[in-house]
């Protein structure tokens, strides 16, 4: 028997329809990346310094870090030591930078 | 009592193990670059200042923007081929690679900018680290296309599935690395000040 709903509305009723490219979670994070890259660069187009803005753009680079690496990476499924590998690699050298940064300014 | 094996592959990430063995190893050498160039920014702040004012941001914001662009067609890719579309996956990895030779020529500029202006690694030493940390990076760029040429080569040639696609992933984790990196590298030398 054939079936009476059209294939295309079928596939648009379909929980897989809200894996259109445009909205997928990566496609999110992507924008999302994109948006704090500018913020990040705004800020040092306009010439801003001081520690609380360093540590303020070291901020986002971290977070970018860990959006690539839960979402681009694919650790966000993972179970175990794995999962916190990128974040731990982030807070090491972020520490450090802010360490030096904070040291820098006094 | 046997793990399932539903289980077994979730505690691991996407791709080899061995290549984020790889990963980890590389990661800990560029964090301990940042942490010298973070550090001896101390010794000579205004000297780091006015190095990073002749840096082109403009140039470091494209360069950006195409690294994480070409990480997420990578991430678009495997999305492909778990679907079982192994030619929208070489599709995916011929668009990332793309983004990898815009960072490649945009860096070339940039690098041809410095050299004419006679900067070399013994200039000062803002600008040994700046040459040293972004030239390391910038060939760790160039390994990571030919790793994506490589899986782009084999998946064009039927060589992945929906069911068998490890070296996709592989190919995708290392690329992403160089992203990670980037994402650090670019407000470290050429924004924080």
């Amino acid at each position: 028997m054939a079936d009476p709903i059209p294939a295309d509305l079928r596939d648009a009723l379909s929980p897989g329809a809200t894996r259109a490219p445009w909205l997928r979670p990566c496609t999110r994070v992507y924008l999302v990346l994109v948006g704090l890259t500018g913020v990040t660069f705004a800020i040092g187009a306009a010439g801003l310094g001081g520690l609380p803005l360093a540590l303020g753009v070291l901020g986002l680079a971290l977070v970018k870090g860990q959006l690539v690496g839960d979402w681009f990476m694919g650790l966000r499924g993972i179970r175990g030591p794995w999962r916190w590998v990128v974040a731990l690699w982030l807070l090491v050298p972020g520490v450090l930078i802010g360490v030096a940064f904070t040291l820098a300014s006094s | 009592m046997s793990v399932p094996l539903a289980v077994q592959a979730n505690r691991y990430p996407p791709g080899d193990l061995a290549i984020w063995i790889f990963i980890l190893a590389e990661l800990g050498v560029f964090a301990v670059f940042f942490a010298a160039y973070a550090f001896a920014r101390i010794g000579d702040v205004a000297l780091f200042n006015a190095g990073q004012d002749t840096l082109d941001r403009g140039a470091a914001l494209l360069n950006t923007l195409a690294l994480v662009t070409g990480s997420f067609f990578v991430v678009r890719a495997v999305a492909a081929i778990r679907e079982g579309d192994d030619r929208g996956c070489v599709r995916w990895l011929l668009a990332a690679l793309g983004m990898g030779l815009v960072f490649l020529v945009v860096k070339g500029f940039e690098y041809a900018h410095h050299f004419e202006a006679g900067v070399t690694l013994s200039t000062n030493t803002f600008y040994m680290f700046y040459l040293s940390l972004t030239f390391f990076h910038f060939m760790h760029v160039i390994l990571g296309m030919v790793i994506l040429a490589a899986v782009a080569l084999k998946a064009r040639a039927g060589g992945y599935s929906a069911a068998d696609h490890t070296g996709v992933e592989t190919g995708a984790s290392y690329w992403h690395m160089v992203d990670l990196v980037w994402l650090i590298l670019f407000p470290l030398i050429y924004v924080m000040r």
